[in-house]
Order: C-alpha cells, then sequence, then structure tokens
C-alpha cells in the first residue's frame, strides 16, 4: 500500500533539495569562479553565474603553474596524483590479495601471529608513525620520486581482511576440484580465486583510488621538488603567492580539476560492481 | 585396468579414529556404492581414494599402484561433488576444459573430448553458458562432463544427487548408472540413501561409524544381513526388531506375542529377532505363534497396505511394528489382528552385539 501523504511529501521533498543545494553550491561556486578572470574575482560580492573564461583559464592552468606552484603545471600535478593513486590502489589490492590468499590456503608457523600483526596496523596510520616512516624513506633514498610518494602508504589491513572474508566463502570444494584438475596454489590464486573477486576488487579499487588521490600529508613532507607536487597538496601551495593576491580563477579551476578523476573512476565503475552486486554467484 | 584396492585403510584425526580397518577389492568396470548414515565415514573414505586426505594407515591402489603419496591430480581419477563444485566465472566449455588444459593438451583435443561428451550428456546446446544459467540438474551434468573428459580409470561420485528434488534425482540414478556402464569406467559412489544403493550398485559397502558392517551384492544383504545394522538399513519400509527369549521352537515377546524359532537357533537365549515388514502375514487361526497386533494407523497405497500397530505389553523394548499386506485391508483401526511370519524370514541378532545369530 502506497502511503498517500501529500503533505510529508512536500517536506521530505524541500529536506531533500535543501540538502542537494547545500552539497552542490561549493561545487556551483567553484565553478562559477573558474570561468570568470582574476578582475572579476577580486569585486566583492563573488559571482553567482558563469563568465566567459573557462576554457582559456584551463587552458592557462594546466599547461602554466599557479602562485607558489609556479614552477610546476597544473596538469603536471595531476599526472603525478594519478599515478600515485593508481600505483597505491593497485599496490594493495595486489599486496592484500596475496596476504589473505596465504592467511586463509595455508598453514605455517606463528600464521595467527601474523594475521594479529596485520590487524594491529589498523592501529597505526600514516599520522602515527610519520617521522620513523619519513626517516626509512629518506634513509632509502626514496624521497621526492613515485616510490616514495606510494609505498610507504601500500601495505592495507582493511584490504587483507575483506579479501579475507570473501576466500572464507569459496566452498573448499572448488578448492578440491581445482586441486584434481592439477592446479596449483598460484594457478588457483590465478585463475579463480582473483577472478571469482572481481567485484571486491572494483569496489576496494574505487575507495582506494581515492583514499591515494586525496593523501596531503605525506606528499607534503616527502617532495621538496616542485616538479614532484600532488594537485591535492599542490592547491594549498598556489595560495602562498608572496607579493601578490592569490589568482582564484585558477586556484578554483584547479580544484575543479582535482576533482574530476575521482569522480570518474566511481562512474566508471560503479556499473561493474552493482552488476556484480545484484547476480547471484552460485 | 582400473581396479581399486583398498586394503586395511584407517583413518584419524588426533586420537579420534573415524574409519576403522577397512578393506575392499573393487573389480574393473565395477560400480560400488558406499553408504552409510550421516557421519560413518563414507565421504571420508572416498576422499581418500581421490586423495584429498592423507591415508592414516593401510593402502590404497589403483590399477595395481600404490597411491599413498601421489597427488589427486595424478592418480588418473575423477570426481563429482554433490554441490557440483563448477567454477561460477568460467562458461560450461572452459569448466570442462580447465583440467585439460592445465594438463598441457592440444587445443583440438580438448575442443573434441569437451563436445563429444556435451554430446553424450546432452548438454551441447550450454557450452557459452555460465553455470549461474543453468538449473540444477544441467549442472551436474556439467559436473559429469568435467569429469568425463579426464578419461579417468576410476570415478568417483560424492553424493551427487543430494541437491536434486526426487523426480530428477530418480531420473538421474538411471542415467549415471546407463552411462557408467556404457563408459565401463570403475566407479565409487557415495551415497546416504539407500535406494539409490540398492538400485545402481553391483555391490554395496555398508559403513557404520567407521565400519565396513558388510560387503555384498544388493540382495545379498537384504536376504542375509550380518549384523542387526545392515538389516535395519536396508530395504524399505526398515526391518521391525523385537527383544524376546528363544524356547520351545518359539520366541516368546511377551503374553500375547510370539513368532516360530528358525531352525539351529540356541535356546533359551535372549534375542533380537528381525522380520520385515513384507514378510509378516495374517495368521490363518489362533496359533501359538502369533503376535496380535493392536492397528493404529493403515495406510492404502493400493496394491498394498502398510499397517502400523503395537503390541499390547510387550516384554520391554520397541513394540511399535509395520508390517506390509497386499490388497485391501480388511479391519479397521483399533481393531487387533493377529499376525505371524514364516520361520525362515526371522532374523536373529544378539541383543548387545548386534551381530547375525
Amino acid at each position: 500500500m502506497i502511503e498517500k501523504r501529500p503533505l510529508a511529501n512536500i517536506i521530505s521533498h524541500t529536506v531533500l533539495i535543501l540538502g542537494i543545494f547545500i552539497v552542490a553550491f561549493p561545487i556551483w561556486i567553484t565553478f562559477v569562479a573558474a570561468s570568470h578572470d582574476a578582475v572579476r574575482m577580486t569585486q566583492i560580492p563573488l559571482p553567482l553565474l558563469p563568465g566567459g573564461h573557462f576554457w582559456e583559464n584551463l587552458r592557462y592552468a594546466f599547461s602554466r603553474g599557479v602562485g607558489n606552484a609556479r614552477e610546476i603545471s597544473v596538469g603536471m600535478m595531476l599526472f603525478n596524483s594519478l599515478v600515485m593513486a593508481l600505483m597505491i590502489a593497485g599496490g594493495k589490492i595486489a599486496i592484500s590479495l596475496l596476504s589473505a590468499f596465504a592467511i586463509v590456503y595455508f598453514r605455517f608457523p606463528f600464521r595467527m601471529a601474523f594475521f594479529w600483526m596485520i590487524f594491529i596496523t589498523l592501529m597505526l596510520p600514516v599520522e602515527v608513525r610519520i617521522i620513523p616512516t619519513y626517516k626509512v624513506v629518506a634513509d632509502l633514498g626514496m624521497l621526492d620520486n613515485y616510490w616514495g610518494l606510494s609505498i610507504p602508504l601500500i601495505a592495507s589491513a582493511t584490504a587483507t581482511f575483506m579479501f579475507r572474508q570473501v576466500f572464507l566463502t569459496i566452498p573448499d570444494e572448488m578448492l578440491e576440484a581445482a586441486r584434481i584438475d592439477g592446479a596449483g596454489p598460484m594457478r588457483f590464486f590465478w585463475d579463480i580465486l582473483v577472478p571469482m573477486s572481481r567485484t571486491n576488487i572494483a569496489a576496494l579499487f574505487v575507495i582506494l583510488f581515492i583514499y591515494g588521490w586525496n593523501q596531503y600529508l605525506w606528499p607534503l613532507l616527502i617532495t621538496t621538488d616542485k616538479s614532484m607536487y600532488t594537485i591535492v597538496m599542490g592547491i594549498k601551495s598556489m595560495l602562498e603567492a608572496a607579493e601578490e593576491a592569490p589568482e582564484w580563477h585558477l586556484i578554483m579551476m584547479s580544484a575543479l580539476l582535482a576533482m574530476l578523476p575521482p569522480v570518474i573512476v566511481v562512474v566508471g565503475m560503479q556499473k561493474l560492481f552493482i552488476r556484480g552486486l545484484t547476480e547471484t554467484e552460485k | 585396468m582400473a581396479e581399486v584396492s583398498i586394503r586395511n585403510v584407517s583413518k584419524s584425526y588426533g586420537d579420534n579414529e573415524v574409519l576403522h580397518d577397512v578393506s575392499v577389492e573393487v573389480a574393473d568396470g565395477e560400480f560400488i556404492v558406499i553408504v552409510g548414515p550421516s557421519g560413518c565415514g563414507k565421504s571420508t573414505l572416498l576422499r581418500m581414494v581421490a586423495g584429498l586426505e592423507e591415508i592414516t594407515t593401510g593402502e590404497i591402489a589403483i590399477g595395481g599402484r600404490v597411491v599413498n603419496d601421489i597427488e589427486p591430480k595424478d592418480r588418473d581419477i575423477a570426481m563429482v561433488f554433490q554441490n557440483y563444485a563448477l567454477y561460477p566465472h568460467m562458461s560450461v566449455f572452459n569448466n570442462m576444459a580447465y583440467g585439460l588444459k592445465l594438463k598441457g593438451l592440444p587445443r583440438d583435443e580438448i575442443e573434441r573430448r569437451v563436445r563429444q561428451a556435451a554430446e553424450t550428456l546432452q548438454i551441447a546446446d550450454y557450452l557459452d553458458r555460465k553455470p549461474r544459467q543453468l538449473s540444477g540438474g544441467q549442472r551436474q551434468r556439467v559436473a559429469m562432463g568435467r569429469a568425463i573428459v579426464r578419461d579417468p580409470a576410476v570415478f568417483l561420485f560424492d553424493e551427487p544427487l543430494s541437491n536434486l528434488d526426487a523426480k530428477l534425482r530418480v531420473q538421474m540414478r538411471v542415467e549415471i548408472r546407463k552411462l557408467q556402464h556404457r563408459l565401463g569406467v570403475t566407479a565409487l559412489y557415495v551415497t546416504h540413501d539407500q535406494v539409490e544403493a540398492m538400485t545402481m550398485g553391483d555391490r554395496l559397502i555398508v559403513l557404520h561409524d567407521g565400519y565396513a558392517e558388510q560387503i555384498g551384492a544388493p540382495m545379498e544383504l537384504y536376504e542375509d544381513p550380518k549384523t542387526r545394522f545392515v538389516a535395519g538399513f536396508i530395504g524399505s519400509p526398515a526391518m521391525n526388531f523385537l527383544d524376546g527369549e528363544t524356547g520351545d521352537g518359539k520366541i516368546r515377546f511377551g503374553k500375547d506375542a510370539a513368532l516360530p524359532c528358525p531352525p539351529g537357533a540356541p535356546a533359551a537365549t535372549r534375542v533380537t529377532a528381525g522380520v520385515r515388514p513384507e514378510h509378516f502375514c495374517l495368521s490363518e487361526s489362533g496359533e501359538e505363534t502369533d503376535i496380535r497386533l493392536h492397528v493404529d494407523v493403515i495406510e492404502a497405497l493400493g496394491a498394498d497396505t502398510l499397517v502400523h500397530g503395537h503390541i499390547e505389553d510387550a516384554e520391554d523394548g520397541a513394540n511399535d511394528l509395520v508390517i506390509k499386506l497386499s490388497g485391501q485391508p480388511r479391519f479397521a483401526i483399533d481393531s487387533t489382528i493377529a499376525i505371524t511370519a514364516r520361520a525362515e524370514r526371522i532374523y536373529l541378532f544378539d541383543p548387545a552385539t548386534g551381530k547375525r545369530l
């Protein structure tokens, strides 16, 4: 029975529209600000409607730098962020798949001790271990390059646990059938476990990509060479320009560009893991 | 040649022994059914033949070669699981081809074998589908197809029909038997369903609590059970058991219940007497070797009638009986009828050990 209560409908719709407005408004302002020129942006009130400089600003920001980050173009920063996020997401998934595989399917001494050690690392986010990690990375000479940006962030207890859960639900008979068919452990892993975890991998990829993309503290510490700046930390240094006022239109354009890749990843992967969640595996 | 030789095989998990000294020689091409209630060790035995479980003591030989330490893939066996264990992300064709691919067979050979097996099992139309797009019976056939293409020396079936509905089960029973007979491959088949066992096996191994109680052809187990367990397990409805005492050529179960004593039985001994429902008959006149049965329920099946009743004041132990009479019943519920059985149809067991006397 469908309730017919027009008043409740109106109220709930109003609340929802208000919510969308609150969320979307800042993004709208950003978009608008990105489409005006420098002059307009120094005048108050802030513009509420887009101007005509969108493409021009886009081209400028993409190829040239802004503010304190002048030596590096936004395009370059986007590239750095992309490489870092992809390495982190890919690395985390690969490592967690393998560690979950080892924990679930093999019996070795101190297995449970290792399991609990992995669990305990959940208590150690980057911020807690920042100084020792920095020292190790510096000593290894990994400052200012892609490896230093990604490898210290690459182990993941949550992903390991998630894959452990997935592997535990795979019936033993599958393993036995594969054994009889002649699949050794790594063949079983590659031919059967990984394809069966496809939807989990897709979902995790989205989450981990965004995690990697949004990294602020670690890239800030690790990179001194401006050509290694990532976009998220780079935007902050755009605001610091010694003698001049911040170039808001370009900063806003950069912010817009920084938001784009995670959105693309979510939208792109969405179909894959919704399909995976709704089809029943037997 | 693909005989399977199980010699004095025992299995323990730590201190817990689950299979005790089982031995059986399976001839080439024979269809052997391992049957027993849940937890009796039948799947464990099968898995030891497959190589999925370690053999604690004893030897298993396939085709004359001892396989105790050989990996499953090298034992020349193929197994069909209860839950089919198909790879869900692969097509039917790839499910069947996977093992052959790993063996390194050339592509055209794989193609030929898979198509031939698909033809035999009538699943050739489904080769491109994924398992989730198939029904239970079709998946079962794919699982069998996967076993057939390996061209093994022995087929191993682990309760393959348990997940199917009753009608499909009956149909698949016949098909499996026909297929095995046509291919001529030795088969070991595990089930808890004694009807499946009786209809499919050349010989049966009845397992109980890890012991092989009896090994023999279905009719042999039906007519000449060696233990009370086998007697009660084979045959449906199950055999009736009554505790009583022998004496004067009769077995007494109480005031109003007695049966003729089979020849050669020890006198003045407590025994458990077993009579199958179909071996009871209405007694002609009031004999001393009658059981007076109080009728509780009558199930008219058409050609036969099942009568459930009880003996009033039998000595001790169970006094409920099920008897099967042919034709329509001529008495009503709550009446008392006199029934008896012929002496040679009465089986005597030791009440303590369950062994046949």
